[in-house]
């Protein structure tokens, strides 16, 4: 019972982080901030919930929950990687276009396409 | 139990929706970014069918080979596409007569496993009762392939000053990519996975060792044309087997019928991974001139 207790609270502290994310990606002005909201959602919203599988998976069943658990850490670490490698890559991306002018009417131009 | 039925409902659901939205949208950003949404969710519903196979191979073409190729597209600057509205007559027959030979096929091919040399349904009848199909398909990817490098041979080029951070992703990811690629090609015949579906997962690795400066991941020009094609070179070699020994074409003996399909489908494998990072990389190939300025200008 207790268990069930935490898994829940574990699953909706970590589906917060993930609305609060999709909220900022949707809110924020720019690239670097709206990054830095999504990469919250992926490190800590998808860490809780890893968190709260591993521990109803083991708390169900220890013989294979335990090997469910290391898959989960697997993809928790995973994500993290991914997720930083990427922020750093899309904002290097973007101090680029922002360094050099043809670019950045470039991408002026392709926002047009973007209008009804 | 209820539970379930109601996210069944609701995903099935969102999938027609999303569906929808890519397909009568007339932003080209909009209808990307629906599509890839339409991956994601399809894999779910995919999983949620029991098939992880199909919904990793879904995962892996439709969100990441395709998505890239589609964001790619979007780079080039066009008009928003014509949508043109018309009566989706010849769709709703071809549903039809899908569902309605896949309720009489299904349990036949069920029924016969025990004679294809493999025990899992999917893998016997997608290389054994059906491989005409799988050949055929494979072949068009392959051509597809050969285009696109003879296309973009110039153009493709390996990676060069990559910073650290890509460096440190590659000898993560790509070490992972392989395991995962290949235990899923093993496991094809007695559980979900197979040639298709590691293919991917190899492609992937494939355009990810290419974007991080892995040596020897950049499939071009005449090299990367043999390999892709090796697959179905195989794969004709086995379907040769049968009038030889005066059967019919592609028929296969059960009692050599799994170890065969195992090989072909390892050659297979590395066959369609080959094909599909061909493809991505010479369609992403045109803006490889303003990429590499770019990364400069990340790390100076």
């Amino acid at each position: 019972m207790i268990v069930d207790v935490v898994v829940i609270a574990l699953l909706l502290a970590g589906t917060a982080f993930f609305v609060a994310g999709t909220v900022g990606l949707l809110r924020f002005p720019d690239l670097p901030t709206r990054l830095h909201a999504v990469a919250k959602a992926d490190n800590l919203g998808l860490g809780l919930i890893v968190v709260a599988l591993i521990i109803d998976e083991i708390a169900r069943d220890p013989a294979p929950g335990a090997g469910i658990a290391l898959k989960l850490l697997l993809v928790w670490t995973l994500a993290l990687v991914g997720t930083a490698a990427n922020s750093h890559l899309l904002a290097g991306h973007a101090r680029a276009d922002e360094t050099a002018p043809e670019r950045a009417a470039d991408a002026t131009v392709d926002r047009e396409d973007e209008a009804p | 139990m209820n539970a379930w039925v109601i996210l069944d409902a609701v995903l099935v659901g969102a999938v027609v929706l999303v569906a929808a939205v890519a397909v009568l949208v007339r932003s080209r950003a909009a209808a990307t970014s629906a599509f890839l949404v339409f991956g994601i969710l399809l894999a779910l519903l995919w999983a949620r069918l029991q098939a992880p196979d199909v919904a990793m191979a879904e995962a892996a073409l439709g969100g990441g080979v395709a998505g890239a190729l589609l964001a790619d597209a979007l780079e080039r600057r066009r008009p928003p596409r014509p949508v043109r509205r018309r009566a989706p007559v010849p769709l709703i027959l071809a549903i039809a007569a899908g569902a309605a030979s896949a309720a009489e096929l299904g349990p036949l091919a069920r029924d016969n496993v025990a004679d294809s040399g493999v025990s899992h349904p999917i893998t016997a009848v997608l290389l054994n009762f059906r491989s005409l199909d799988t050949l055929l398909e494979i072949a068009v990817v392959v051509i597809a392939a050969v285009g696109a490098g003879a296309i973009a041979r110039e153009r493709v080029q390996p990676e060069r000053g990559i910073d650290p951070i890509r460096r440190a992703l590659a000898s993560i990811l790509i070490p992972i990519l392989l395991l995962l690629s290949g235990w899923i090609l093993a496991a094809g015949s007695t559980q979900p996975g197979g040639a298709f579906q590691a293919g991917a997962v190899l492609a992937a690795a494939l355009i990810i060792g290419h974007l991080c400066g892995v040596p020897f991941t950049t499939p071009r020009g005449r090299g990367g044309a043999a390999l892709a094609g090796i697959g179905v070179l195989c794969f004709v070699v086995l379907g040769v087997v049968g009038p030889a020994t005066g059967g019919v074409w592609l028929q296969l003996d059960p009692a050599w019928a799994g170890a065969a399909i195992l090989a072909v489908e390892a050659v297979l494998t590395i066959g369609i991974a080959v094909a599909l990072a061909m493809i991505s990389l010479a369609a992403g190939s045109r803006d490889a001139s303003r990429r590499d300025d770019a990364s400069r200008g990340a790390t100076p």
